[in-house]
């Protein structure tokens, strides 16, 4: 990409004609490149870039029979009906506090296949890790579920606990109370999503040469040390990556979990973004300006989220490491 | 890259076995139609306990009574079906000649449709075809009558485009409206059954602390529903959560912000922070909670319907008898909230059908009670007769049906699932609670004792329920409502869990102004116009 | 890796290393404990009757025995060509989008290429814009690929995440000599992707397959709506349907009775079904493993 940026830079400026050849020559010389790339990518400019122009609803008002490029339009109409809604403050909140608290756990599952990786008895492990993806595969109705069940107070684990060690009558109920909402939202996630994610660091660390261990061995480094000097920078480059993607997304928190964890009691801390568009009718489709208007509102965020993680890996890595 | 090799071929023989398996299973589908007979698409929202729509009796009682063959396009659950109607509408796609069950349809969503015109006006056809249907209707009490037609009508135009599905059914008015209490609780404490909120307290109290259940454990929960604080709530003012919108002299108002909410929201703190009530625990939690462990009752108080609150196989149902509405200290108060009838919409042509006549017939066909029985109690003989010594049901009236089996809600292709358009009467629902044992003869005393009380109760002179909006307002109401129902529920757990207090002006005034801000007064005004248009 | 070298050196492990080991397998053993109580909880469920799940007995063990839930799941004709449209589905569509993800990301990875910056912007550019499902369906609707198999495999587009991943994979852990030595060995752009890049990206490939498997075999929303015959569905599908059987919408009050049998046919399949549908996916990890396992033989032998 820089060569690119050399090439154009004084073509563009002294004689356009030598420019045009130039691309010409790199053209010939990328043909397979070419080929390759228009091969692959035309199924996608189809299948997303064909529907692109719906983006619109967003500033029309949507109706059916209209059309999309027929409805009328109406502006920023439903962006201003979003943020002016006297809910927005606090779903908006609520939103970037899981979002962030979510973030704060992203290391755990590099953590964890550093771990894995530093396992000694093989059979262990990978029976370890095959059981740590499991959970994954628990449909979200069925796991919160399990998870109301677990902390009953009543009749869950998490009671008969409390009674155990002498506790009388019930515990309080952690998935009702606003101030542990949270907490239960994040660490389930963890505990049902880090084993899965886990799976790329590992295959990361699969191609770390092993002369590296054995040079630091010599060197009389222990083995955490080990990990720290030789796994870590060598995975480096995918968490980086990884960050920045997470970065692109982090104002998008799905509705579906949150949506089955709620309850009137913890409301004012779970309601978010996501949860409330959808009670406001999202199979409607005279609802539909409004979600597109407040998706595009996220898109605004996460862009802004995304580049300055990328401008600061780039910068930090020396062009080495960015998505874009 | 030999392995890499072995893995392409295996990939690609497991592709060519699965092709062949796809195209064996895209055969053998829907079997094809000949003959010049008449056809009729019916569109459904798919159930789970059906396993056949087309080798399926009740679908054959149709094609016969029909002379015609049907078809089906079927849907995803009634909720999604929604969204793939309105896709199909875009798209330009061929519709069904008659939608059915489609129950998540709203009224100003069907006017929609109807005025771009993917579904028709049956005004007419109901005029010339709809014999059952009309005659089910004028069986209503007029305000009933009202109420249907005025539901689906287009107040504009005066068009119908949708058929409902309507229950006249007269317990089910009253499940879940009530507040239960153990009564043998009370016996062993020698407490008498709570008529106002202090007394409640009284009693709540004494549940907790004294251990009513005599196993010496403190294992009891005073007071337990999902939805119980509606209850109490009403004992203060009276506060219809579908319809928090009151009329006293003409005057509209909204008791979500006025001084009686306030205080009913402290006095549930003080229940709430004495551990002498739970809220909101999950469904399946609070089924094995108010069942106890099968013999000893865990719970004092708690409100919802026994049929599908409790297991069945518990034994405690028995110690429950239903409480009366609770006063306030002053005496006021006291109210009991009526469920509005279920009223849907489940019944649509469109503009594809060619046949509308006959997509009338077939839609007039699922008022009859034949069908109607059909599809609850499954096929004539083998599941349930005829009798001509009729059998007294719960309230003392007749039925003619005899059930022999009714275990045929698990998978079967004897009926279609999901709501078709009907009106349920007394006649064909209440066949059940006639010959109970067991449990059902005490979820019939339950219901029946709820009913007489639900009866005989006072009720606010003039609610809102029934007025009549426009278009226009209708949308307002949809949108503002949308927004302070939100609002109402995150202030309720902000005053309960004690991070806004409502004895404190600042919090208080700070939920009023941010319920203002969705747009109370403007949705009261608009109650207030309607109200004084009629 | 780490084994062979472990292995080697097993005669002198210091005791700071062997405090080290028995730490980590302690937090490991204690988190795959953690995770395994859910895992026992729905399998023991799928073998215990349906009131005693309701009903909150089942704890860790199957109580009150019954394979009623499996005969059902089995008998329910739907479930036996959901498995066979699952298969047809998650093959082909893998199959078809790893082929885009591995064009794309190659290409991309090639820092000379020059047309570079533009592909990727339209590539991360589409993460944060679609459409949404009204002109998408208007567009395959309109090329006929609703309702169709062959449709539905065609239909899809590739994931940016995963192609971006890929392409940083070619990017840092092939080194850049291979690519020049090959060029002036006469080897061309294809030939270099398949011969010699594509090879040495095993590991990653592996899992984005393995990504990409569990995806299109979780994959419920796609087909909902662009599948209406039910003969079409996929596994995921109706295990949805089941499912939603059980918690079936309240506002059918006045069916109370219906809606309570319903619920208990649902209580009775739910965990069958996701026993079914789950372990298919489980026995992949195995061959995953191994997969992983040649990535370090292939990482010594290039070091």
């Amino acid at each position: 990409m820089t060569a690119a940026k050399r090439n154009k830079t004084p073509s563009n400026a002294l004689i356009p004609q030598k420019g045009f050849a130039r691309f010409k020559k790199n053209f010939l010389r990328d043909r397979q490149l070419y080929l390759l790339i228009i091969i692959g990518i035309a199924p996608f400019i189809l299948f997303h870039y064909g529907p692109m122009y719906g983006v619109q609803i967003a500033f029309r008002n949507y109706r059916i029979a209209d059309g999309i490029t027929g409805s009328e339009w109406v502006g920023w109409k439903w962006f201003e009906e979003f943020l002016t809604d006297p809910n927005f403050k606090r779903i908006f909140l609520n939103t970037l506090i899981i979002s962030l608290y979510s973030l704060v756990t992203f290391p755990l599952p590099i953590i964890m296949a550093l771990f894995f990786n530093a396992m000694r008895k093989q059979r262990y492990k990978g029976v370890a890790q095959t059981i740590s993806y499991m959970p994954h595969f628990i449909s979200m109705t069925v796991f919160v579920g399990i998870l109301n069940l677990i902390l009953s107070p009543t009749s869950g684990i998490y009671g008969n606990l409390f009674r155990l060690f002498g506790g009388n009558g019930y515990p309080a109920d952690f998935r009702t109370l606003a101030g542990s909402f949270r907490h239960l939202y994040i660490w389930s996630g963890v505990w049902q999503g880090m084993g899965w994610q886990t799976i790329l660091y590992t295959s990361a660390l699969s191609s770390v040469s092993s002369e590296l261990h054995e040079a630091a061995c010599l060197d009389g480094a222990s083995r955490f040390k080990r990990i720290i000097h030789v796994d870590l920078p060598a995975i480096m480059p995918t968490i980086a990556i990884m960050l920045i993607l997470r970065m692109g997304g982090l104002i998008s928190v799905g509705f579906e979990k949150a949506y089955l964890m709620q309850s009137p009691l913890n409301l004012s801390t779970s309601e978010l973004i996501s949860t409330y568009v959808y009670k406001r009718g999202l199979s409607d489709f005279r609802r539909f300006s409004y979600g597109t208007a407040v998706s595009l509102f996220n898109t605004a965020i996460n862009i802004t989220l995304m580049l300055i993680t990328n401008y600061t890996s780039k910068k930090v890595t020396e062009n080495e490491i960015s998505v874009i | 890259m030999k392995r890499n090799k072995k893995m392409t071929r295996a990939m690609g023989i497991l592709l060519a076995v699965v092709m062949t398996l796809g195209l064996l299973s895209g055969c053998g589908g829907n079997g094809s139609s000949s003959g010049g007979g008449k056809k009729l698409t019916i569109g459904i929202p798919q159930s789970a306990v059906v396993t056949d729509y087309y080798n399926n009796s009740f679908t054959k009682y149709i094609e016969e009574k029909l002379g015609a063959e049907i078809e089906f396009v079927l849907f995803s659950n009634a909720n999604e079906a929604m969204n793939q109607l309105s896709l199909m509408c875009a798209a330009g796609d061929e519709l069904p000649d008659v939608l059915v069950g489609f129950s998540n349809m709203s009224g100003s969503l069907m006017y929609e449709y109807g005025e771009d015109g993917f579904f028709i006006d049956m005004k007419d056809l109901i005029d010339q075809y709809g014999t059952e249907f009309k005659a089910h209707m004028e069986a209503l009490s007029q305000d009933e009558y009202d109420r249907v037609m005025d539901f689906i009508t287009k107040p504009d135009t005066g068009a119908i485009y949708g058929l409902p599905t309507y229950s006249a059914v007269t317990i089910s008015d009253y499940m879940q409206s009530q507040m239960m209490i153990n009564t043998q609780w009370l016996n062993t404490l020698g407490l008498d059954a709570p008529t106002n909120i202090d007394e409640l307290y009284d009693v709540l109290v004494a549940f907790r602390d004294e251990d009513p259940n005599n196993n010496g454990k403190a294992d009891e929960l005073p007071m337990l529903s999902p939805a119980i604080y509606y209850y109490v709530l009403n004992a203060f003012v009276y506060y219809d959560s579908a319809n928090p919108y009151n009329i006293t002299d003409g005057k509209v108002w909204a008791p979500t912000v006025s001084p009686e909410y306030r205080q009913a929201l402290s006095y549930l703190c003080k229940l709430y922070n004495e551990g002498l009530m739970k809220f909101d625990i999950p469904a399946n939690d609070a089924k094995s909670t108010i069942s106890g462990n099968g013999t000893t009752a865990r719970v004092g108080i708690w409100c919802g319907n026994p049929q599908t609150d409790m297991n069945h196989s518990a034994q405690v149902l028995d110690q429950y008898d239903v409480l009366e509405p609770l006063a306030d200290k002053t005496g006021k108060g006291g109210y009991l909230v009526e469920r509005p009838r279920d009223l849907l919409l489940t019944g649509h042509i469109t503009k594809d059908c060619e046949d509308t006549a006959l997509a009338m017939r077939f839609l007039d066909c699922c008022y009859e009670d034949g069908a109607v029985t059909r599809r609850r109690h499954g096929e004539e003989g083998t599941n349930w007769v005829w009798v001509d010594a009729a059998e007294p049901n719960i309230f003392g009236g007749m039925s003619h049906i005899k059930v022999l089996n009714s275990d045929l809600f698990g998978s079967n292709n004897v009926t279609w699932g999901s709501l078709l358009p009907n009106v349920y009467t007394d006649e064909n629902y209440l066949t059940i609670a006639s010959t109970a044992p067991g449990i059902d003869k005490e979820i019939a005393r339950i219901l029946y004792a709820q009913t007489e009380l639900a009866q005989s109760w006072r009720k606010p002179a003039e609610t809102v329920v029934n007025l009549k909006l426009t278009i226009d307002e209708r949308a307002e109401r949809e949108n503002i409502n949308g927004k302070i129902s939100t609002t109402t529920s995150q202030y309720f757990g902000m005053f309960l869990s004690g991070q806004l207090d409502p004895a404190k002006d600042a919090d208080w005034n700070k939920y009023v102004s941010d319920m203002e801000a969705c747009g109370l007064s403007k949705l009261v005004d608009i109650y207030q116009a309607a109200y004084d248009r009629q | 890796m780490n084994a062979i070298a472990m292995k080697r050196r097993s005669g002198r492990v210091s005791s700071s290393d062997r405090r080290f080991d028995i730490i980590i397998t302690a937090i490991v053993t204690i988190y795959v404990l953690t995770i395994l109580y859910p895992l026992i909880y729905v399998l023991s469920s799928s073998f215990s009757s349906g009131t005693a799940v309701t009903e909150g007995k089942v704890l860790l063990w199957p109580v009150d025995f019954s394979l009623e839930g499996y005969k059902m799941v089995f008998n329910y004709k739907a479930v036996w060509t959901g498995y066979a449209n699952t298969l047809f589905y998650t093959v082909g569509r893998t199959i078809i989008l790893e082929a885009q993800i591995i064009l794309v990301a190659y290409v991309l990875s090639r820092k000379t290429f020059q047309g570079r910056k533009f592909f990727t912007w339209i590539c991360v550019f589409s993460m944060w814009f679609s459409g949404g499902l009204i002109p998408s369906y208007i567009l395959i609707s309109g090329l006929g690929l609703n309702n169709s198999r062959w449709g539905y495999l065609i239909m899809g587009s590739m994931n940016v995440t995963y192609m971006i991943i890929m392409r940083t994979y070619f990017q840092t852990a092939i080194p850049g000599e291979l690519l020049e030595s090959a060029k002036i060995d006469g080897v061309t752009d294809v030939q270099y992707l398949f011969k010699i890049a594509l090879p040495l990206a095993k590991p990653v490939l592996s899992v984005i397959t393995l990504y990409l498997i569990v995806a299109e075999w979780n994959n419920y929303m796609g087909p909902m709506i662009y599948l209406r015959p039910t003969e079409l569905h996929p596994l995921q599908l109706i295990l949805r349907r089941i499912l939603e059987a059980s918690q079936m919408d309240m506002t059918m009050v006045s069916d109370a009775e219906m809606a309570n049998q319903a619920a208990q046919m649902g209580d009775v399949l739910k965990y069958g079904v996701i026993v079914v549908s789950t372990v298919p996916m489980l026995c992949l990890f195995p061959f995953v493993q191994k997969f992983f396992n040649k990535g370090l033989m292939m990482g010594a032998l290039k070091g």
